[in-house]
This record gives C-alpha cells, structure tokens and sequence, in this order.
C-alpha cells in the first residue's frame, strides 16, 4: 500500500508481441500485499494479455518479474500457481458440463484408492470440501451437483472465482472482468466477495471495464492504453474524468 | 387429493424425460411384429442381441471418443487388421487361444493410439487422421492377406462368438459387462472426468487445470482400440473365421448408434445408456429389415438415413433446450 513496504510482486519491462501486434510494451508496475489494484484499459489495450503473462498462460518476449524481490520464470499456470498466483480467466474459466467440485478440483482432484490399488475420484470430500470454501466466501448455491452450464451468471462467476481461492494459498488473484454479463444484485455479490478476499489479506489485480466497479473496491488503478502503461495512480486521489482520459489516450500520469 | 396429483405429475415428468429412443423401440415392438411372426421369437430376439454385441463394445469406446471432442473413423479397418492377423496366428498355432486375447486388446490399444498419437502430435483434425488410418489399416489387412480367406478357428474362440449362457448368447454377456464398466469409469475415475472435461472445454482443461490434454486424448483412443481388438475377437470367433474385407462400413453404424443415443458431436455431453439403446435400436431396425427381406444395400441406405437423421435431430433438441451452440 505505500512505497516502504515490499513488493509482492513486481514486473519490469515487460513485452509481448503476436506477431506484427505489439500486444503488451515495456509494461512497469508493482503490486504489494493486501491491496486491490484495477487494471483499466480499452478493448485491445492488452489487460488480458498482461494478466496472462503473469499467470503462466503466455510467455513473455523480454522483460522481469520478480516474486516477493526474487526474480522468477514463470513458465506454466502450474509455476504460477505452486508460488502463489491465481488467474481467473474471462473466457474459459469454466468446463460446462461438469459439476461445482469438478470444476473447483479440475486437474487436481482428490482420489481415493479401492482395495489399496484402484484409484477412484473421492467425490464426497470434495464435495465438502467445495461447501466449506463456498461457505467460507459466503456464496450460497443451493444445488453444486448440477453442471455449471445450468447455473446463473452471478453462480458460474462465483464458481469460477472459488476455484482461484482454491489453489493452494493463493496470494495473489487476477480477476479477469469478473463482473462482465452479471445482474446488478450479482455484480453487488462479487464486489463483496472481493472486499472480503482483500480482508483476509491477498492481493488482487482485477480487469474491469466499469469504473463504478472499480472506485468501489480498488486502492490503486492501472491504466493501459494501446499495450503501454498510460498511468498508475491513487484510487483516492483521482476523478472518473482523468482515468477517462488516460483509457482513450489524452495524459499520462504515475504515482509509483 | 395434492400427493395424488403430485404423483401423476411425477409420472408425467418419467415419461417425459425417458429417452426418446425408449419410444422408438415401444413403436417398433408394436410395429415389426405385425409385418412377421418371427420377430417375437425368443430365438430371435436373442439373434439381435448376438448381432448387436460386437457394436455395442466398440460403440461404448465411440462414447468416449465422441465425447472428447473426437471421432474415428478407422474402426472398422482396426478391427479387420487385427482379426486376420489374430486369426492367422490362431490357425497356425503361433498364438494359443487363451492368449489371444491379451493379443487383440494388445494390437487394438497400440493402433488405437497411433491414431491419438497422429491426432495430437502432428495436429490433424480427429476426422481426417483417422480416415487417413483407415485407408492405411483397411491396405495393411489386405497386404496381409493376399486374398486369402481364413476359416475353423480353435474352438474356444468359435465359442466366445457363437455359444450361449443358458438362453443368453455369450457375446451378449461380454458386451453388456464391458457397457457397465464403461459407465462406471466415466462416473468414478479421473479417465471419465477427463473426457467429459476435454470435450466440454478443452482450453480450460489445458490452462486452468494444467491438464496434459493430449496425453489423455491419446489414451481415449488407445482404450476405444482395446475395446475394438475385443470386437474384433468376438467377430473372428462368431463367423468362425475372416477375410481382409470384414467389417465395411462398421464405423457408420457404430457412429450412429452413439449419436441416436444422445451423446453430443459437440463434445461433453455422453450417455452410455443412451449408447445401449442407439445400439439396440438400429439392431432391431436391421433385424426386421432381414425379417421382410430387404437386402444389404437397402440396409446401408438406411443405416445412413437414420445416421443423418439422427445428428439433425440430435442438433434440434439441443437448440430447444437451449443449449448454446458452441464454437
């Protein structure tokens, strides 16, 4: 939250590029513990590129990141999550026709063994264990056995981002546009759902497009415009009208 | 006066939401008797249940093919392949009767996974890998032969084709036991989660889940080849013998049977009983055609008219229930 304390985590000149499109250019910033930072920016400004640069699912070109003042290659989802980073993605989050729990334990299912040998899905702890993280995060779904395909878009996102908490002690979480296509009483649920990540101390970079979202949960806003940082500044200390400005290309302007 | 109407309702609801081939098959028993007596003969009924065996093995292997995402069409050749050089074997004693099966299932899972293996390394579409391998499979058999017809097998083999537990042919035994373990994997094991999950959103399996996708697809068919060696063992046994043209056409009738059933070319979406009833369904359907003597080639037009029928059908309930048509 200020300059003194360490980093969480820190990215230094980072870019990427699909071929001729430079997606992400010469990106600076640091996140430190315990604070929401939102991550502005307008459609193809490359928010979701970033975040996927940082949670494995996409290589950078050149740049640093450093972990908690390490620098650190991360090479797979799987890296970003064995040091403490969880992305939520926006578009394929969710694997429809399974259930809640199958979708909270995909890839790492809890098994147990038959006669010693036969390994089998342990349905049932993971079942609890799903009631217990639901609860844990105060979302309330009547019926987690159903495929996600059949739920609301206020549950499927809640299920989406339960299944971020899940991986193991996630410091930081990168919620892509949680809110995108939720009724208001749902996006209401999910801005809650952040505050109360933030009270148990994780960091969180979210990606949204509605700045009423965004005043209402982050401590500090990051603006890209065109893959490049267009500002970093104080969510206390700024106006809609500025980060306006600074999402379609009029300023520039850096706290950090 | 409430719990009554709540258990009509009830009613309503089972019966509105039995299988739509359960009606299909209700109409054909009132229907197919009326056009021979034959039908209804406990001899016969248990013909269609040795005839539909060797499908349903290699139809519930098609399940989870078809519900990964997948589809293939070298079935048939895989199954030829392996019975003539498993019967070959047989019938010059290099391969004793009891270790044949271990044969079969041995050639059917490497087969099997040399399609997966083409699918997921070299990046060829599901569709075209295996047409290209059963083009492959179908010149392998026939180089292999020569033209040679292979016939009397070992009786052991001729058995597992062509005996009988009490009134119940043997083949239908084997098959219905393999449907139950193929539901049962499905349900409990990390395999059947998998298959549901790479069809269903393959992305999300690779980058959320850190799934090693192409290795399980790989699997999926490897395990469908195993099924087919066991096909192919039964066929081998029920014809008491075989020739490098068997099995022609075998993947159509197999593809349809799992689509009638239900399970979703879209991926995700499987039902193994559904797989049962599609299998059965087309049994009965060629079995009465036989009755009032169609010939073969009047039943391949059928068997594709209810293959197209079926997918547009397939296409049209999903659109009703609403379910999103995915890219």
């Amino acid at each position: 939250m200020s300059e003194y304390s360490a980093a969480l985590l820190e990215v230094k000149n980072i870019g990427k590029s699909f071929g001729a499109v430079r997606a992400v250019r010469n990106v600076s910033f640091q996140l430190f513990p315990g604070e929401v930072v939102a991550l502005l920016g307008d459609n193809g400004a490359g928010k979701s590129t970033l975040c996927k640069l940082i949670s494995g699912a996409y290589q950078k070109d050149v740049g640093e990141i450093f972990w908690q003042g390490k620098k650190v290659e991360i090479t797979s989802p799987d890296v970003a999550s064995q040091i403490g980073i969880a992305m939520m993605y926006q578009d394929l989050a969710l694997v429809d026709e399974v259930d809640i729990p199958g979708n909270i334990f995909l890839g790492r299912e809890l098994i147990k063994k038959i006669f010693g040998i036969v390994p089998l899905l342990d349905k049932h702890t993971m079942r609890q264990e799903t009631e217990k993280l639901l609860a844990r995060v105060k979302i309330n779904i009547p019926d987690i056995n159903r495929p996600v395909i059949k739920l609301s878009g206020g549950q499927r996102q809640a299920t989406a981002i339960a299944r971020t908490l899940h991986a193991k002690d996630a410091k930081l979480l990168i919620l892509d546009e949680p809110m995108a296509a939720l009724g208001v009483q749902e996006e209401q649920k999910v801005i809650q759902l952040i505050k109360t990540l933030k009270e148990e101390g994780r960091t969180i970079l979210v990606v949204s497009h509605n700045l009423d979202h965004v005043f209402s949960v982050a401590d500090r806003i990051i603006v890209l415009h065109t893959g490049a940082v267009a500002g970093i500044v104080d969510a206390h200390k700024t106006s809609r009208e500025e980060i306006v400005g600074l999402i379609v290309g009029g300023g520039k302007r850096n706290d950090q | 006066m409430i719990s009554e109407k709540t258990s009509i309702q009830k009613l309503w609801d089972f019966v509105k939401n039995l299988h739509p081939l359960v009606y299909m098959l209700i109409l054909l028993y009132l229907v197919v008797p009326l056009l021979s007596s034959r039908f209804l003969l406990l001899q016969n009924q248990m013909n269609i249940t040795r005839q539909v065996s060797i499908y349903l093995i290699v139809s519930i292997g098609m399940t989870y093919v078809i519900t990964s995402k997948g589809i293939d069409l070298s079935v048939g050749s895989t199954l030829a392949f392996i019975a003539c050089v498993v019967a070959e074997g047989l019938k010059n004693g290099t391969i004793p009767p009891l270790v044949s099966l271990f044969v079969v299932i041995g050639m059917g899972f490497i087969l099997g996974m040399v399609v997966g293996l083409v699918i997921t390394k070299l990046k060829i579409p599901p569709f075209i890998a295996s047409i290209g391998l059963m083009v492959t499979y179908r010149g392998l058999t026939h180089l292999y032969m020569g033209g040679k017809v292979i016939v009397r097998l070992p009786e052991p083999i001729v058995f597992l084709g062509q005996g009988s537990l009490g009134p119940i042919p043997f083949p239908a035994v084997i098959s219905l036991t393999i449907a139950l373990i193929g539901w049962w994997i499905f349900r409990f094991t990390r395999f059947g989660r998998y298959t549901v999950a790479i069809g269903s959103n393959e992305a999300a399996c690779r980058v959320v889940g850190g799934i090693k996708v192409n290795r399980y697809k790989t699997l999926i068919y490897a395990f469908q080849g195993a099924l087919v060696g066991i096909g192919a063992l039964i066929m081998i046994g029920r014809l008491n013998g075989t020739s490098a043209v068997l099995a022609e056409g075998f993947e159509m009738h197999v593809i349809a049977s799992v689509v009638m059933g239900g399970t979703s070319l879209q991926g995700g979406r499987s039902s193994i009983f559904g797989t049962i009833l599609g299998v059965y369904t087309i049994g009965v359907i060629e079995n009465a055609m036989v009755l009032v003597g169609a010939d073969f080639h009047t039943q391949r037009v059928i068997i594709g008219l209810l293959l197209i029928f079926s997918i547009a059908f397939q296409g049209y309930r999903e659109r009703k229930m609403g379910v999103l048509e995915k890219t």
